[in-house]
């Protein structure tokens, strides 16, 4: 049976995650020590709240490298809502730089869109599929999902793999690079196909 | 495009699921909160309020029920009652709560409503404005403590002061709540028109047409709570109402 082991950095709370992975008859543990990686056959990387001082907290673990041997491994490694945004080189939320694993850049809602646009953006708001994205098999084009969020991810890098949604503009919601995947919404909180998308996730 | 929401409104008055009419608590429509609750999450509902509406000291009560009841539930819910410090809003968090729904404590200390959204991020914050006409004043005044004392304050000033602290604004006539003749459209308008975040408008449905109206007055969503209870499949039912009538809500499947 395939273990989930969901990192634990103190940023956010893990029960909702845990419940779902409990729903899918999956077996899934908190890891709260690098040490614990390797005992575990896929990874989740969550977060919500301000990137500048969730990476502090992350490289206050020292998670970096033993998670980056188990992506050597070609484990796979999903990144949810600000765990997403951590991956990627920089945020303009914070003048630390991000673990740099998908080459790609976080932006400031407001410095993109009309000033008029409602910010967070917080609903369910609908995601452009890409067939080369795994964890999107059998969810239905345009299905919803559930976002809360003021930043998001933008790329010029055309061999990343994207789906996008558009709220004023075209953001990055969900991402893959060969073994890590990433998604702006919160699959935990998206009903079915949330579900669906962990699922796809955990038999991979 | 960002959805319009329909959101179950779940009353808990010690441990059970009641009925509510012009905030006055008595009948009893659930008395298992766990499967009503999960039906709710089963029929693709955008979202679910709790709201505590047990009588004083029913904090850790309400936790526990809490903890017990959102194991399979999969979308986001939003509690409210009683809600009086960060530590508790923390717990309630912790706990499974995606959003903190306040009025009471807002009231009397509008920094609680800063703290929080320091602390939380705004998006997580709601500020729940309940509002009567009041016969002393003959204006509509926000009441605070449960519907029980009016505050002799506009509700549209009042939204206009929490809307910097708060992500949406969860807007309640106790004149209509439980009447069944639909919302208060003139008070959605007033203050959907006057502020940008978005208004989750309760109180008074009792068919599909009225939350087309509430829509249509200008509601990010639309929040039920005996309606809902009452007809099986009702929120799908609604979705597809809804949907055929051109509002912008997400497509779910049976």
């Amino acid at each position: 049976m395939t273990k989930i082991g969901i990192i634990n950095y103190d940023v956010g709370n893990l029960t909702s995650l845990i419940n779902s992975f409990l729903k899918l008859d999956c077996k899934v543990e908190i890891v709260n020590n690098p040490h614990e990686i390797k005992n575990y056959d896929k990874l989740i990387l969550p977060g919500v709240g301000n990137f500048d001082y969730a990476i502090k907290q992350f490289n206050s673990f020292n998670y970096k490298s033993d998670i980056e041997e188990f992506i050597y491994k070609k484990k796979h490694i999903l990144g949810i809502c600000l765990g997403m945004q951590l991956m990627c080189n920089s945020s303009q939320e914070s003048n630390i730089k991000g673990l740099g694993w998908i080459n790609a850049e976080v932006f400031n809602f407001k410095n993109k869109v009309d000033e008029k646009l409602i910010l967070p953006h917080i609903g369910w708001n609908s995601v452009k599929l890409n067939k080369n994205i795994e964890i999107l098999d059998n969810i239905p084009e345009n299905s919803d999902f559930y976002f809360t969020h003021s930043f998001a991810v933008f790329t010029n890098d055309y061999n990343l793999d994207i789906s996008t949604t558009y709220y004023g503009i075209d953001f990055i919601s969900v991402f893959k690079k060969e073994n890590i995947f990433g998604v702006q919404f919160h699959p935990e909180k998206s009903d079915k196909f949330g579900l669906k998308l962990l699922k796809n996730f955990i038999e991979l | 495009m960002l959805k319009k929401r329909i959101i179950a409104v779940i009353l808990i008055k010690d441990n059970l699921v009641v009925q509510s009419e012009n905030f006055k608590h008595v009948n009893v429509i659930h008395s298992n909160t766990k499967i009503a609750i999960e039906t709710f999450s089963e029929w693709s509902i955008d979202e679910i309020i709790l709201i505590n509406v047990s009588n004083k000291n029913s904090e850790k009560k309400f936790l526990d029920l809490l903890n017990n009841i959102v194991k399979k539930v999969f979308v986001p819910i939003t509690v409210g009652g009683w809600i009086t410090g960060l530590d508790y809003a923390s717990e309630l968090f912790k706990t499974g709560a995606d959003k903190i729904s306040i009025n009471t404590e807002f009231y009397r200390n509008i920094n609680f409503a800063k703290s929080l959204s320091d602390k939380f991020g705004k998006q997580s914050i709601i500020a729940s404005i309940d509002y009567k006409f009041d016969k002393n004043t003959n204006i509509k005044s926000v009441y605070i403590d449960r519907g029980k004392k009016s505050v002799n304050l506009d509700p549209l000033s009042w939204a206009l002061k929490l809307e910097p602290f708060v992500g949406e604004i969860f807007l309640t006539s106790i004149d209509h709540e439980g009447k069944r003749n639909g919302y208060d459209l003139e008070m959605i308008r007033k203050i959907s028109s006057n502020i940008k975040i978005p208004i989750i408008t309760f109180g008074g449905v009792s068919n599909y047409e009225h939350l087309y109206e509430g829509f249509l007055a200008g509601a990010s969503a639309v929040a039920a709570a005996n309606f809902f209870h009452y007809k099986e499949f009702s929120t799908i039912l609604a979705n597809k109402y809804l949907r055929n009538k051109n509002i912008n809500l997400r497509k779910i499947y049976d």
